[in-house]
Protein backbone atom coordinates (compact mmCIF):
# COMPACT_ATOMS: atom_id res chain seq x y z
CA UNK A 1 0.00 0.00 0.00
CA UNK A 2 2.71 2.43 1.05
CA UNK A 3 4.63 1.55 -2.07
CA UNK A 4 1.69 2.37 -4.27
CA UNK A 5 1.22 5.71 -2.57
CA UNK A 6 4.88 6.52 -2.93
CA UNK A 7 4.67 5.76 -6.63
CA UNK A 8 1.64 7.96 -7.02
CA UNK A 9 3.38 10.88 -5.39
CA UNK A 10 6.34 10.39 -7.67
CA UNK A 11 4.07 10.14 -10.68
CA UNK A 12 2.39 13.48 -10.15
CA UNK A 13 5.02 15.62 -8.46
CA UNK A 14 5.34 18.43 -10.96
CA UNK A 15 8.59 19.88 -9.64
CA UNK A 16 10.19 16.44 -9.79
CA UNK A 17 9.06 15.90 -13.38
CA UNK A 18 10.34 19.31 -14.39
CA UNK A 19 13.72 18.88 -12.73
CA UNK A 20 14.21 15.40 -14.18
CA UNK A 21 13.45 16.66 -17.67
CA UNK A 22 15.88 19.54 -17.29
CA UNK A 23 18.68 17.28 -16.06
CA UNK A 24 18.16 14.72 -18.83
CA UNK A 25 18.08 17.42 -21.51
CA UNK A 26 21.24 19.03 -20.12
CA UNK A 27 23.08 15.70 -20.18
CA UNK A 28 22.07 15.28 -23.82
CA UNK A 29 23.33 18.78 -24.62
CA UNK A 30 26.69 18.08 -23.00
CA UNK A 31 27.12 14.77 -24.79
CA UNK A 32 26.31 16.42 -28.13
CA UNK A 33 28.91 19.10 -27.48
CA UNK A 34 31.44 16.37 -26.78
CA UNK A 35 30.61 14.62 -30.07
CA UNK A 36 30.96 17.93 -31.93
CA UNK A 37 34.42 18.46 -30.40
CA UNK A 38 35.52 14.98 -31.52
CA UNK A 39 34.15 15.61 -34.99
CA UNK A 40 36.02 18.91 -35.27
CA UNK A 41 39.30 17.12 -34.49
CA UNK A 42 38.50 14.36 -36.97
CA UNK A 43 37.53 16.83 -39.65
CA UNK A 44 40.80 18.75 -39.23
CA UNK A 45 42.76 15.50 -39.54
CA UNK A 46 40.89 14.16 -42.54
CA UNK A 47 41.54 14.95 -46.17
CA UNK A 48 43.76 13.99 -49.07
CA UNK A 49 46.65 14.38 -46.68
CA UNK A 50 45.86 12.87 -43.26
CA UNK A 51 47.40 14.79 -40.40
CA UNK A 52 47.13 13.52 -36.84
CA UNK A 53 46.97 16.16 -34.06
CA UNK A 54 50.67 15.70 -33.14
CA UNK A 55 51.62 16.91 -36.63
CA UNK A 56 49.36 19.97 -36.57
CA UNK A 57 52.09 22.34 -35.48
CA UNK A 58 54.67 21.17 -38.00
CA UNK A 59 55.46 23.58 -40.85
CA UNK A 60 54.00 21.29 -43.53
CA UNK A 61 50.66 21.20 -41.68
CA UNK A 62 50.34 24.95 -41.62
CA UNK A 63 48.84 25.11 -45.10
CA UNK A 64 46.43 22.21 -44.70
CA UNK A 65 45.28 22.66 -41.12
CA UNK A 66 45.43 26.39 -40.46
CA UNK A 67 44.90 27.91 -43.90
CA UNK A 68 42.54 25.41 -45.56
CA UNK A 69 40.72 23.18 -43.12
CA UNK A 70 40.24 25.43 -40.08
CA UNK A 71 38.46 28.30 -41.87
CA UNK A 72 36.30 25.77 -43.62
CA UNK A 73 35.43 23.91 -40.41
CA UNK A 74 34.58 27.16 -38.65
CA UNK A 75 32.30 28.30 -41.48
CA UNK A 76 30.58 24.92 -41.58
CA UNK A 77 29.94 25.06 -37.83
CA UNK A 78 28.57 28.59 -38.09
CA UNK A 79 26.28 27.83 -41.04
CA UNK A 80 25.04 24.53 -39.59
CA UNK A 81 24.24 26.19 -36.27
CA UNK A 82 22.54 29.14 -37.96
CA UNK A 83 20.37 27.01 -40.25
CA UNK A 84 19.23 24.60 -37.54
CA UNK A 85 18.53 27.44 -35.12
CA UNK A 86 16.56 29.48 -37.65
CA UNK A 87 14.63 26.33 -38.59
CA UNK A 88 13.64 25.73 -34.96
CA UNK A 89 12.58 29.36 -34.49
CA UNK A 90 10.60 29.34 -37.75
CA UNK A 91 8.79 26.19 -36.67
CA UNK A 92 7.76 27.94 -33.46
CA UNK A 93 6.82 31.15 -35.27
CA UNK A 94 4.65 29.43 -37.88
CA UNK A 95 3.32 26.81 -35.44
CA UNK A 96 4.36 24.23 -38.00
CA UNK A 97 6.91 21.51 -37.49
CA UNK A 98 7.67 21.40 -41.22
CA UNK A 99 8.81 25.00 -41.52
CA UNK A 100 12.39 25.42 -42.73
CA UNK A 101 14.30 28.27 -44.37
CA UNK A 102 14.78 26.16 -47.51
CA UNK A 103 11.23 24.81 -47.79
CA UNK A 104 9.60 28.18 -47.22
CA UNK A 105 11.73 29.88 -49.88
CA UNK A 106 13.78 32.05 -47.51
CA UNK A 107 17.09 30.61 -48.72
CA UNK A 108 15.94 30.98 -52.33
CA UNK A 109 15.08 34.61 -51.66
CA UNK A 110 18.60 35.16 -50.40
CA UNK A 111 19.90 33.27 -53.45
CA UNK A 112 18.03 35.57 -55.85
CA UNK A 113 19.44 38.60 -54.08
CA UNK A 114 22.94 37.14 -54.41
CA UNK A 115 22.44 36.51 -58.14
CA UNK A 116 21.24 40.07 -58.57
CA UNK A 117 24.27 41.32 -56.68
CA UNK A 118 26.56 39.30 -58.97
CA UNK A 119 24.88 40.83 -62.02
CA UNK A 120 25.05 44.37 -60.73
CA UNK A 121 28.64 44.45 -59.62
CA UNK A 122 30.26 41.72 -61.73
CA UNK A 123 33.67 40.57 -60.63
CA UNK A 124 34.46 43.46 -58.33
CA UNK A 125 32.00 42.11 -55.83
CA UNK A 126 32.67 42.96 -52.22
CA UNK A 127 31.77 40.14 -49.85
CA UNK A 128 30.16 42.46 -47.31
CA UNK A 129 27.88 43.89 -49.99
CA UNK A 130 26.99 40.40 -51.13
CA UNK A 131 26.01 39.37 -47.61
CA UNK A 132 23.96 42.52 -47.27
CA UNK A 133 22.03 41.56 -50.39
CA UNK A 134 21.57 37.99 -49.16
CA UNK A 135 20.29 39.15 -45.76
CA UNK A 136 17.88 41.57 -47.45
CA UNK A 137 16.57 38.84 -49.77
CA UNK A 138 16.01 36.44 -46.88
CA UNK A 139 14.19 39.10 -44.89
CA UNK A 140 11.92 40.10 -47.77
CA UNK A 141 10.73 36.50 -48.18
CA UNK A 142 10.23 36.02 -44.43
CA UNK A 143 8.24 39.25 -44.22
CA UNK A 144 6.07 38.16 -47.16
CA UNK A 145 5.43 34.90 -45.34
CA UNK A 146 4.47 36.74 -42.16
CA UNK A 147 2.16 39.12 -44.06
CA UNK A 148 0.52 36.18 -45.75
CA UNK A 149 0.12 34.32 -42.45
CA UNK A 150 -1.61 37.37 -40.91
CA UNK A 151 -4.45 37.19 -43.42
CA UNK A 152 -7.61 35.61 -42.16
CA UNK A 153 -8.32 32.00 -42.96
CA UNK A 154 -4.71 31.12 -43.71
CA UNK A 155 -3.85 27.78 -42.20
CA UNK A 156 -0.43 26.26 -41.97
CA UNK A 157 -0.84 24.11 -45.05
CA UNK A 158 -1.61 27.09 -47.26
CA UNK A 159 1.26 29.01 -45.71
CA UNK A 160 3.64 26.17 -46.47
CA UNK A 161 2.40 26.01 -50.06
CA UNK A 162 2.73 29.78 -50.35
CA UNK A 163 6.33 29.54 -49.16
CA UNK A 164 7.05 26.75 -51.63
CA UNK A 165 5.54 28.83 -54.44
CA UNK A 166 7.81 31.73 -53.49
CA UNK A 167 10.75 29.32 -53.48
CA UNK A 168 9.87 27.93 -56.91
CA UNK A 169 9.48 31.48 -58.25
CA UNK A 170 12.90 32.37 -56.90
CA UNK A 171 14.58 29.31 -58.41
CA UNK A 172 12.90 30.06 -61.74
CA UNK A 173 14.43 33.52 -61.58
CA UNK A 174 17.84 31.98 -60.94
CA UNK A 175 17.44 29.60 -63.88
CA UNK A 176 16.59 32.57 -66.11
CA UNK A 177 19.73 34.19 -64.81
CA UNK A 178 21.84 31.33 -66.24
CA UNK A 179 20.85 32.29 -69.76
CA UNK A 180 21.72 35.93 -69.36
CA UNK A 181 25.08 35.45 -67.71
CA UNK A 182 28.59 34.94 -68.94
CA UNK A 183 30.64 31.88 -68.10
CA UNK A 184 32.24 33.14 -64.92
CA UNK A 185 29.01 34.41 -63.43
CA UNK A 186 27.21 31.24 -64.34
CA UNK A 187 29.72 29.08 -62.52
CA UNK A 188 29.30 31.25 -59.47
CA UNK A 189 25.51 31.03 -59.64
CA UNK A 190 25.58 27.24 -59.97
CA UNK A 191 27.88 27.07 -56.94
CA UNK A 192 25.34 29.11 -54.96
CA UNK A 193 22.38 26.97 -55.88
CA UNK A 194 24.19 23.72 -55.02
CA UNK A 195 25.54 24.98 -51.74
CA UNK A 196 29.02 24.10 -50.56
CA UNK A 197 32.14 25.19 -48.78
CA UNK A 198 34.62 24.40 -51.54
CA UNK A 199 36.29 27.78 -51.90
CA UNK A 200 36.21 29.03 -48.32
CA UNK A 201 39.41 30.59 -47.02
CA UNK A 202 40.14 33.14 -44.32
CA UNK A 203 38.92 35.98 -46.57
CA UNK A 204 35.44 34.56 -46.38
CA UNK A 205 35.46 32.71 -43.08
CA UNK A 206 35.42 35.98 -41.13
CA UNK A 207 31.85 36.33 -42.32
CA UNK A 208 31.00 33.46 -39.98
CA UNK A 209 31.83 35.87 -37.14
CA UNK A 210 28.77 37.88 -38.16
CA UNK A 211 26.67 34.87 -37.22
CA UNK A 212 27.89 34.74 -33.62
CA UNK A 213 25.86 37.63 -32.11
CA UNK A 214 22.64 36.47 -33.79
CA UNK A 215 23.17 32.83 -32.80
CA UNK A 216 24.06 33.84 -29.25
CA UNK A 217 21.05 36.10 -28.77
CA UNK A 218 18.54 33.85 -30.47
CA UNK A 219 19.55 30.68 -28.66
CA UNK A 220 18.88 32.42 -25.32
CA UNK A 221 15.25 33.29 -26.18
CA UNK A 222 13.88 29.83 -25.38
CA UNK A 223 11.49 31.08 -22.72
CA UNK A 224 9.61 33.35 -25.13
CA UNK A 225 9.88 30.98 -28.10
CA UNK A 226 8.26 28.29 -25.93
CA UNK A 227 5.16 30.43 -25.58
CA UNK A 228 5.12 31.68 -29.20
CA UNK A 229 5.18 28.04 -30.31
CA UNK A 230 1.84 27.40 -28.57
CA UNK A 231 -0.44 29.54 -30.67
CA UNK A 232 -0.78 33.26 -31.37
CA UNK A 233 -3.80 33.93 -29.14
CA UNK A 234 -2.44 31.80 -26.31
CA UNK A 235 0.84 33.72 -26.42
CA UNK A 236 -1.06 37.00 -26.35
CA UNK A 237 -3.18 35.69 -23.48
CA UNK A 238 0.02 34.99 -21.54
CA UNK A 239 1.24 38.53 -21.97
CA UNK A 240 3.74 38.07 -24.84
CA UNK A 241 3.76 41.01 -27.21
CA UNK A 242 3.50 38.83 -30.28
CA UNK A 243 3.75 41.59 -32.91
CA UNK A 244 6.98 42.89 -31.45
CA UNK A 245 8.50 39.42 -31.15
CA UNK A 246 7.44 38.32 -34.60
CA UNK A 247 9.28 41.23 -36.23
CA UNK A 248 12.34 40.71 -34.04
CA UNK A 249 12.53 36.99 -34.76
CA UNK A 250 12.03 37.56 -38.50
CA UNK A 251 14.92 40.03 -38.52
CA UNK A 252 17.19 37.53 -36.81
CA UNK A 253 16.12 34.63 -39.06
CA UNK A 254 16.80 36.85 -42.08
CA UNK A 255 20.22 37.72 -40.70
CA UNK A 256 21.16 34.08 -40.03
CA UNK A 257 19.85 32.68 -43.31
CA UNK A 258 21.22 35.60 -45.33
CA UNK A 259 24.75 35.27 -43.96
CA UNK A 260 24.59 31.47 -44.33
CA UNK A 261 23.61 31.75 -47.99
CA UNK A 262 26.31 34.36 -48.58
CA UNK A 263 28.87 31.97 -47.08
CA UNK A 264 27.80 28.63 -48.46
CA UNK A 265 24.92 29.01 -50.88
CA UNK A 266 21.69 27.17 -50.40
CA UNK A 267 21.93 24.18 -48.09
CA UNK A 268 18.63 22.47 -47.51
CA UNK A 269 17.05 20.25 -44.88
CA UNK A 270 19.38 21.04 -41.97
CA UNK A 271 16.89 23.63 -40.73
CA UNK A 272 14.07 21.22 -40.36
CA UNK A 273 15.64 17.80 -39.86
CA UNK A 274 17.84 18.81 -36.92
CA UNK A 275 15.22 20.46 -34.65
CA UNK A 276 12.81 17.66 -35.39
CA UNK A 277 15.27 14.91 -34.55
CA UNK A 278 16.11 16.65 -31.28
CA UNK A 279 12.42 16.88 -30.38
CA UNK A 280 11.95 13.20 -31.13
CA UNK A 281 14.96 12.52 -28.91
CA UNK A 282 13.11 14.21 -26.05
CA UNK A 283 14.53 17.75 -26.07
CA UNK A 284 11.25 19.64 -26.37
CA UNK A 285 11.77 22.70 -24.19
CA UNK A 286 13.07 25.54 -26.38
CA UNK A 287 15.31 26.74 -23.57
CA UNK A 288 17.41 23.65 -24.30
CA UNK A 289 16.18 22.91 -27.82
CA UNK A 290 17.61 26.13 -29.27
CA UNK A 291 21.16 25.68 -27.88
CA UNK A 292 20.78 22.01 -28.82
CA UNK A 293 20.06 23.01 -32.41
CA UNK A 294 23.20 25.13 -32.46
CA UNK A 295 25.34 22.17 -31.44
CA UNK A 296 23.51 19.49 -33.41
CA UNK A 297 23.17 21.63 -36.55
CA UNK A 298 26.91 22.27 -36.48
CA UNK A 299 27.57 18.56 -35.94
CA UNK A 300 25.30 17.34 -38.75
CA UNK A 301 26.59 19.85 -41.28
CA UNK A 302 30.20 19.21 -40.31
CA UNK A 303 29.63 15.47 -40.73
CA UNK A 304 28.03 16.10 -44.16
CA UNK A 305 30.82 18.41 -45.22
CA UNK A 306 33.54 15.98 -44.11
CA UNK A 307 31.72 13.25 -46.01
CA UNK A 308 31.54 15.54 -49.05
CA UNK A 309 35.31 16.06 -48.90
CA UNK A 310 36.18 12.38 -48.43
CA UNK A 311 33.54 10.45 -50.42
CA UNK A 312 35.16 10.77 -53.84
CA UNK A 313 38.90 10.37 -54.15
CA UNK A 314 39.50 12.87 -56.93
CA UNK A 315 36.65 15.37 -56.58
CA UNK A 316 34.50 17.04 -54.01
CA UNK A 317 30.72 16.77 -53.79
CA UNK A 318 28.85 20.02 -52.93
CA UNK A 319 27.76 19.83 -49.29
CA UNK A 320 24.21 20.85 -50.22
CA UNK A 321 23.93 17.72 -52.35
CA UNK A 322 24.96 15.56 -49.40
CA UNK A 323 22.41 17.14 -47.03
CA UNK A 324 19.69 16.87 -49.68
CA UNK A 325 20.51 13.20 -50.30
CA UNK A 326 20.05 12.35 -46.64
CA UNK A 327 17.44 15.00 -45.93
CA UNK A 328 14.84 14.09 -48.54
CA UNK A 329 14.20 10.55 -47.21
CA UNK A 330 14.15 11.96 -43.66
CA UNK A 331 11.54 14.51 -44.75
CA UNK A 332 9.33 11.82 -46.29
CA UNK A 333 9.71 9.68 -43.19
CA UNK A 334 8.59 12.58 -41.00
CA UNK A 335 5.55 13.27 -43.19
CA UNK A 336 4.46 9.71 -42.53
CA UNK A 337 5.27 9.91 -38.84
CA UNK A 338 3.59 13.18 -37.85
CA UNK A 339 -0.10 12.58 -37.20
CA UNK A 340 -1.88 14.45 -39.96
CA UNK A 341 1.38 15.76 -41.42
CA UNK A 342 1.37 19.46 -42.19
CA UNK A 343 -2.30 19.37 -43.11
CA UNK A 344 -3.75 19.95 -39.68
CA UNK B 1 -14.66 45.61 -4.51
CA UNK B 2 -13.44 45.35 -8.07
CA UNK B 3 -15.98 45.62 -10.81
CA UNK B 4 -15.73 44.79 -14.45
CA UNK B 5 -16.85 47.87 -16.36
CA UNK B 6 -17.58 47.55 -20.05
CA UNK B 7 -18.37 50.60 -22.10
CA UNK B 8 -19.44 50.61 -25.76
CA UNK B 9 -17.52 47.41 -26.41
CA UNK B 10 -17.71 46.21 -30.01
CA UNK B 11 -15.94 44.38 -32.80
CA UNK B 12 -16.58 45.72 -36.27
CA UNK B 13 -18.77 43.36 -38.26
CA UNK B 14 -19.11 40.90 -35.36
CA UNK B 15 -21.15 42.54 -32.60
CA UNK B 16 -22.63 45.95 -31.87
CA UNK B 17 -21.55 48.17 -28.93
CA UNK B 18 -22.94 47.41 -25.48
CA UNK B 19 -22.34 48.48 -21.88
CA UNK B 20 -22.21 46.30 -18.80
CA UNK B 21 -21.04 46.32 -15.21
CA UNK B 22 -20.52 43.09 -13.27
CA UNK B 23 -19.43 42.56 -9.67
CA UNK B 24 -16.71 40.10 -8.66
CA UNK B 25 -17.42 36.46 -7.86
CA UNK B 26 -20.28 36.21 -10.35
CA UNK B 27 -20.77 33.53 -12.99
CA UNK B 28 -22.00 35.06 -16.24
CA UNK B 29 -23.23 32.80 -19.02
CA UNK B 30 -23.41 33.90 -22.66
CA UNK B 31 -26.14 32.18 -24.61
CA UNK B 32 -27.27 32.49 -28.20
CA UNK B 33 -27.40 30.65 -31.49
CA UNK B 34 -24.21 29.53 -33.24
CA UNK B 35 -22.53 32.35 -35.12
CA UNK B 36 -24.16 35.03 -32.95
CA UNK B 37 -20.73 36.46 -32.05
CA UNK B 38 -20.17 34.85 -28.65
CA UNK B 39 -16.54 33.88 -29.30
CA UNK B 40 -15.68 37.29 -30.75
CA UNK B 41 -17.26 38.99 -27.74
CA UNK B 42 -15.25 36.81 -25.35
CA UNK B 43 -11.99 37.39 -27.21
CA UNK B 44 -12.65 41.13 -27.26
CA UNK B 45 -13.47 41.01 -23.56
CA UNK B 46 -10.14 39.28 -22.90
CA UNK B 47 -8.33 42.02 -24.82
CA UNK B 48 -7.10 39.52 -27.41
CA UNK B 49 -8.68 41.14 -30.47
CA UNK B 50 -9.04 44.80 -31.31
CA UNK B 51 -12.30 46.68 -31.52
CA UNK B 52 -14.19 49.68 -30.18
CA UNK B 53 -14.99 50.58 -26.58
CA UNK B 54 -13.20 50.19 -23.27
CA UNK B 55 -12.97 47.56 -20.56
CA UNK B 56 -11.78 48.28 -17.05
CA UNK B 57 -11.12 45.89 -14.23
CA UNK B 58 -11.26 47.32 -10.70
CA UNK B 59 -11.06 50.86 -12.06
CA UNK B 60 -7.98 50.25 -14.23
CA UNK B 61 -8.66 50.24 -17.97
CA UNK B 62 -7.08 47.40 -19.97
CA UNK B 63 -5.36 49.99 -22.16
CA UNK B 64 -3.43 51.26 -19.11
CA UNK B 65 -2.07 47.77 -18.33
CA UNK B 66 0.87 46.08 -20.01
CA UNK B 67 0.20 42.71 -21.65
CA UNK B 68 2.16 41.15 -18.80
CA UNK B 69 0.05 42.81 -16.10
CA UNK B 70 -3.14 41.88 -17.90
CA UNK B 71 -2.08 38.23 -18.01
CA UNK B 72 -1.86 38.14 -14.21
CA UNK B 73 -5.42 39.46 -13.81
CA UNK B 74 -7.39 37.67 -16.48
CA UNK B 75 -7.12 34.30 -18.18
CA UNK B 76 -8.98 33.19 -21.26
CA UNK B 77 -9.75 29.72 -22.57
CA UNK B 78 -9.78 29.97 -26.36
CA UNK B 79 -11.07 27.31 -28.72
CA UNK B 80 -8.09 25.57 -30.29
CA UNK B 81 -7.59 22.36 -32.24
CA UNK B 82 -5.02 19.89 -31.01
CA UNK B 83 -1.65 21.34 -32.04
CA UNK B 84 1.31 19.29 -33.24
CA UNK B 85 3.38 19.90 -30.12
CA UNK B 86 5.76 17.26 -28.80
CA UNK B 87 6.10 18.84 -25.35
CA UNK B 88 4.65 16.83 -22.46
CA UNK B 89 1.54 18.06 -20.65
CA UNK B 90 3.43 19.14 -17.53
CA UNK B 91 5.72 21.37 -19.61
CA UNK B 92 2.68 22.91 -21.29
CA UNK B 93 1.18 23.66 -17.86
CA UNK B 94 4.47 25.14 -16.64
CA UNK B 95 4.11 28.03 -19.13
CA UNK B 96 0.96 29.13 -17.27
CA UNK B 97 2.43 29.24 -13.75
CA UNK B 98 2.08 32.80 -12.39
CA UNK B 99 5.40 34.60 -11.92
CA UNK B 100 6.76 34.53 -8.39
CA UNK B 101 4.71 31.51 -7.27
CA UNK B 102 6.45 29.33 -4.67
CA UNK B 103 7.53 25.85 -5.89
CA UNK B 104 5.64 23.97 -3.15
CA UNK B 105 2.46 25.88 -3.88
CA UNK B 106 2.89 25.20 -7.62
CA UNK B 107 3.37 21.51 -6.93
CA UNK B 108 0.21 21.40 -4.81
CA UNK B 109 -1.85 23.40 -7.30
CA UNK B 110 -0.87 21.23 -10.27
CA UNK B 111 -1.52 18.13 -8.22
CA UNK B 112 -5.00 19.37 -7.30
CA UNK B 113 -5.90 20.45 -10.82
CA UNK B 114 -4.57 17.26 -12.39
CA UNK B 115 -6.57 15.13 -9.93
CA UNK B 116 -9.77 17.06 -10.29
CA UNK B 117 -9.63 17.21 -14.08
CA UNK B 118 -8.62 13.53 -14.36
CA UNK B 119 -5.21 14.30 -15.81
CA UNK B 120 -2.92 12.65 -13.28
CA UNK B 121 -1.78 9.87 -15.59
CA UNK B 122 -1.53 12.24 -18.59
CA UNK B 123 1.09 14.65 -17.23
CA UNK B 124 4.02 13.06 -19.07
CA UNK B 125 2.18 12.47 -22.34
CA UNK B 126 3.13 14.60 -25.37
CA UNK B 127 0.41 17.09 -26.32
CA UNK B 128 0.01 15.72 -29.86
CA UNK B 129 -0.96 12.31 -28.50
CA UNK B 130 -3.92 13.57 -26.46
CA UNK B 131 -7.53 13.02 -27.43
CA UNK B 132 -9.82 16.00 -28.02
CA UNK B 133 -11.38 15.74 -24.55
CA UNK B 134 -8.00 15.39 -22.85
CA UNK B 135 -6.69 18.45 -24.71
CA UNK B 136 -9.74 20.42 -23.57
CA UNK B 137 -9.04 19.45 -19.94
CA UNK B 138 -5.35 20.32 -20.26
CA UNK B 139 -6.30 23.78 -21.52
CA UNK B 140 -8.85 24.18 -18.73
CA UNK B 141 -6.18 23.23 -16.19
CA UNK B 142 -3.83 25.79 -17.75
CA UNK B 143 -6.20 28.76 -17.42
CA UNK B 144 -7.23 27.75 -13.89
CA UNK B 145 -3.53 27.54 -13.03
CA UNK B 146 -2.95 31.03 -14.41
CA UNK B 147 -5.42 32.51 -11.88
CA UNK B 148 -5.13 29.87 -9.12
CA UNK B 149 -5.77 31.83 -5.87
CA UNK B 150 -2.84 30.34 -3.90
CA UNK B 151 -0.39 31.20 -6.70
CA UNK B 152 -1.79 34.44 -8.01
CA UNK B 153 -3.69 36.64 -5.54
CA UNK B 154 -4.30 39.23 -8.28
CA UNK B 155 -6.55 37.08 -10.50
CA UNK B 156 -9.87 38.79 -11.26
CA UNK B 157 -11.43 37.67 -14.52
CA UNK B 158 -11.69 34.22 -16.08
CA UNK B 159 -13.14 33.96 -19.58
CA UNK B 160 -14.13 30.54 -20.88
CA UNK B 161 -15.19 29.89 -24.48
CA UNK B 162 -17.21 26.65 -24.60
CA UNK B 163 -15.47 25.14 -21.55
CA UNK B 164 -17.60 21.97 -21.51
CA UNK B 165 -16.72 20.96 -25.10
CA UNK B 166 -15.79 17.30 -25.25
CA UNK B 167 -16.23 16.64 -21.52
CA UNK B 168 -18.28 13.73 -20.20
CA UNK B 169 -20.87 14.26 -17.47
CA UNK B 170 -18.52 13.53 -14.55
CA UNK B 171 -15.88 15.85 -15.94
CA UNK B 172 -18.51 18.57 -16.46
CA UNK B 173 -19.49 18.38 -12.80
CA UNK B 174 -15.81 18.58 -11.81
CA UNK B 175 -15.50 21.67 -14.02
CA UNK B 176 -18.60 23.26 -12.41
CA UNK B 177 -17.09 22.76 -8.95
CA UNK B 178 -13.81 24.38 -10.02
CA UNK B 179 -15.70 27.33 -11.50
CA UNK B 180 -17.74 27.70 -8.28
CA UNK B 181 -14.52 27.79 -6.26
CA UNK B 182 -12.99 30.42 -8.51
CA UNK B 183 -16.15 32.52 -8.02
CA UNK B 184 -15.96 31.96 -4.25
CA UNK B 185 -12.46 33.48 -4.37
CA UNK B 186 -13.89 36.62 -5.92
CA UNK B 187 -12.98 35.85 -9.52
CA UNK B 188 -15.55 36.88 -12.09
CA UNK B 189 -16.17 34.04 -14.55
CA UNK B 190 -17.68 34.75 -17.98
CA UNK B 191 -18.44 31.66 -20.02
CA UNK B 192 -20.31 30.78 -23.18
CA UNK B 193 -22.74 27.92 -22.93
CA UNK B 194 -24.90 25.77 -25.18
CA UNK B 195 -26.71 23.85 -22.46
CA UNK B 196 -29.69 25.97 -21.37
CA UNK B 197 -30.66 23.82 -18.40
CA UNK B 198 -27.11 23.98 -17.14
CA UNK B 199 -27.17 27.75 -17.46
CA UNK B 200 -30.49 27.91 -15.60
CA UNK B 201 -29.04 26.04 -12.62
CA UNK B 202 -25.56 27.52 -12.41
CA UNK B 203 -25.35 31.04 -13.80
CA UNK B 204 -25.86 34.18 -11.68
CA UNK B 205 -26.22 36.40 -14.69
CA UNK B 206 -27.11 35.64 -18.29
CA UNK B 207 -26.30 37.57 -21.45
CA UNK B 208 -28.36 36.81 -24.56
CA UNK B 209 -26.70 37.43 -27.88
CA UNK B 210 -28.36 37.26 -31.26
CA UNK B 211 -26.85 38.32 -34.60
CA UNK B 212 -24.17 40.42 -32.95
CA UNK B 213 -26.60 42.25 -30.66
CA UNK B 214 -26.79 42.05 -26.89
CA UNK B 215 -30.51 41.26 -26.79
CA UNK B 216 -31.00 41.01 -23.06
CA UNK B 217 -28.84 40.97 -19.98
CA UNK B 218 -29.71 40.41 -16.32
CA UNK B 219 -30.22 37.98 -13.45
CA UNK B 220 -30.59 34.37 -14.51
CA UNK B 221 -34.18 33.89 -13.34
CA UNK B 222 -35.41 37.02 -15.12
CA UNK B 223 -33.70 36.22 -18.36
CA UNK B 224 -34.31 32.51 -18.73
CA UNK B 225 -37.98 32.87 -19.63
CA UNK B 226 -39.70 30.86 -22.32
CA UNK B 227 -40.75 33.85 -24.41
CA UNK B 228 -37.28 35.36 -24.47
CA UNK B 229 -35.64 32.04 -25.30
CA UNK B 230 -38.13 31.47 -28.10
CA UNK B 231 -37.20 34.84 -29.52
CA UNK B 232 -33.46 34.26 -29.09
CA UNK B 233 -33.34 30.90 -30.84
CA UNK B 234 -36.36 31.32 -33.13
CA UNK B 235 -37.71 28.07 -31.71
CA UNK B 236 -40.46 26.85 -29.40
CA UNK B 237 -39.39 25.95 -25.86
CA UNK B 238 -41.54 24.71 -23.01
CA UNK B 239 -41.05 23.81 -19.38
CA UNK B 240 -40.59 20.15 -18.60
CA UNK B 241 -43.34 18.70 -16.43
CA UNK B 242 -41.56 15.86 -14.70
CA UNK B 243 -40.39 17.69 -11.59
CA UNK B 244 -41.69 20.91 -10.09
CA UNK B 245 -38.35 21.98 -8.53
CA UNK B 246 -36.25 20.99 -11.44
CA UNK B 247 -37.53 22.87 -14.43
CA UNK B 248 -36.26 21.72 -17.79
CA UNK B 249 -36.41 23.28 -21.20
CA UNK B 250 -37.09 21.21 -24.21
CA UNK B 251 -38.03 21.85 -27.80
CA UNK B 252 -41.54 21.18 -28.96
Amino acid sequence: MSQIQAEEVKETSFIQLNTNKKVVENIKLISMTFILALLVIFSLCAGDVWLTPDLWFSPEAELFIWNLRLPRVLSVIGVGAALALSGAVMQALFNNSLADPGLLGVSNGAGVAVVMAIFISGNTLHLGLLSGFAIGGAMVITLLLILFSLRQGINNTRLLLFGMALGIGCSAFMTWAFYFSNNVDMRKIIAWTLGGFGCIDWNEAWLALALIPAIGWLSCQGRVVNIIALNELTAKQLGVNIKHWRILLVLFIGWLVGVSVALAGMIGFIGFVVPHLLRLWGITDHQRLLPGCVVAGATVLLASDTFARLALASAEIPTGVVTATFGAPAFIWMLFRIPGGAAK
Amino acid sequence: MTHLNISQLSVKGRFAPFDACVSPGQLVHLIGPNGAGKSSLLLRLAGLINGGGTISLGGTPFSAMSAQQLSTRRACLIQQDLPDLLIPVFSYLSFFIPKGALPDAVDAAIHTLASRLFLRDKLTRPINQLSGGEWQRVRLASVFLQLWPTLNPGGKLLILDEPANGLDIVQQIALDRLIEEMCAHGILVISSSHELNHTLHHANEVWMIKKGQMVRRGQCKEIMQIQQLNHLFDAQFHWGKNDADNLRYSLI
